[in-house]
């Protein structure tokens, strides 16, 4: 989460975010998301689909480009990674966007994923179901815990 | 520090692992209206108040103020935590779900690509190749599931979180 204090910004915190998709569509016989330009935007934008939390680390020097990160699927973890290893890091992707538009305090960013995604394995990935439990921690926050459910 | 939105967007600050103290219910208690610290942090946590945007702005006049009522919420001194009072607190778990005609119990996995088989080309809704194997779909989703870290798939383990090793230092 970024701070914006006499035109400068920074940053003021970091918490996990769990940032679902909608994969089903690319299985023989998934049900479309959409079948036109909105197919990427609606599979990662649906109700319940991000989890961020459980609280938000406020600490004056954290390096946000040196955060580890950890996913867990039913106990068994799926990711391991840092955010050292991202190819565009945070302070670039902020230097980016402000060209586009201003950024302000409260402004939330978040990074992708590391390897360990199920998607990586295509259909033979192991894909969330109703009933799993996935949990997320990042740096020294607390572990995200979030259960997929059905509608 | 460790910042919680909880209970219908209330702000509280993480005391130890389980406890919170509510300050969104602290500026609103008489006797802690006069502290220093409260009149300094009220105006950032009324009941209307959901953004965090004026307090992280104002961070450097609030962060010391935040920082006094966790000092006098751990003191254990309840003649100087007229603050608030702590409450227990466990993280929530959180409910996702699919939206509507996804993973719903007619239409598992199995019995879509049963089908598949049967008819291969009866869905082909964005107009590509309906025969799409494992490898192929892995391929063509590469370039985005692969595009934010330069890390490799590492081995995987069975632990569970290692909650006290990256537990939080606590407040600082």
């Amino acid at each position: 989460m970024l701070t914006r204090r006499d035109g400068e910004v920074g940053y003021w915190g970091y918490t996990a975010w769990n940032d679902l998709s909608v994969r089903d569509h690319y299985f023989p016989g998934g049900p479309p998301v959409d079948a036109g330009p909105l197919v990427w935007a609606l599979q990662k934008n649906f109700a319940t689909g991000n989890a961020a939390g459980p609280w938000m680390v406020v600490e004056d020097d954290f390096d946000p480009g040196d955060l580890e990160l950890r996913t867990w699927v039913n106990g068994e973890q799926r990711q391991e990674g840092s955010t050292a290893d991202m190819i565009h890091s945070f302070t670039a992707t902020v230097e980016h966007l402000s060209n586009y538009l201003p950024l302000a305090s409260g402004d939330m960013i978040t990074s992708g994923t590391p390897a360990g995604a199920a998607v990586e394995d295509g259909s033979a990935g192991r894909y969330l179901e109703p009933g799993d439990v996935v949990e997320i921690q990042v740096g020294s926050g607390g572990v995200l815990r979030t259960t997929v459910g059905k509608f | 520090m460790r910042i919680v939105r909880f209970d219908n967007w209330s702000t509280g600050l993480l005391l130890g692992e389980d406890r919170v103290l509510d300050v969104s219910a602290t500026v609103q208690r008489p006797e802690a209206v006069a502290l220093p610290a409260v009149q300094c942090v009220a105006p950032f946590f009324t009941p209307h108040s959901l953004d965090w945007a004026p307090m992280i702005s104002a961070w450097p006049l609030v962060k010391p103020a935040l920082e006094q009522l966790i000092a006098d919420a751990l003191g254990g001194d309840p003649r100087r935590d007229r603050a608030g009072h702590a409450q227990r607190f466990a993280a929530p778990a959180v409910a996702l779900a699919y939206p509507p005609g996804f993973r719903d119990g007619g239409k598992s996995r199995r019995s879509r690509g049963a089908r598949a088989e049967r008819d291969p080309g009866h869905f082909d809704h964005r107009g590509t190749d309906p025969h799409r194997d494992a490898q192929g779909t892995a391929e063509r989703l590469h370039g985005h599931t692969r595009n934010s870290y330069r890390s490799e798939r590492r081995g995987h383990s069975t632990t569970r979180p290692p909650d006290a090793r990256l537990r939080s230092r606590g407040p600082r």
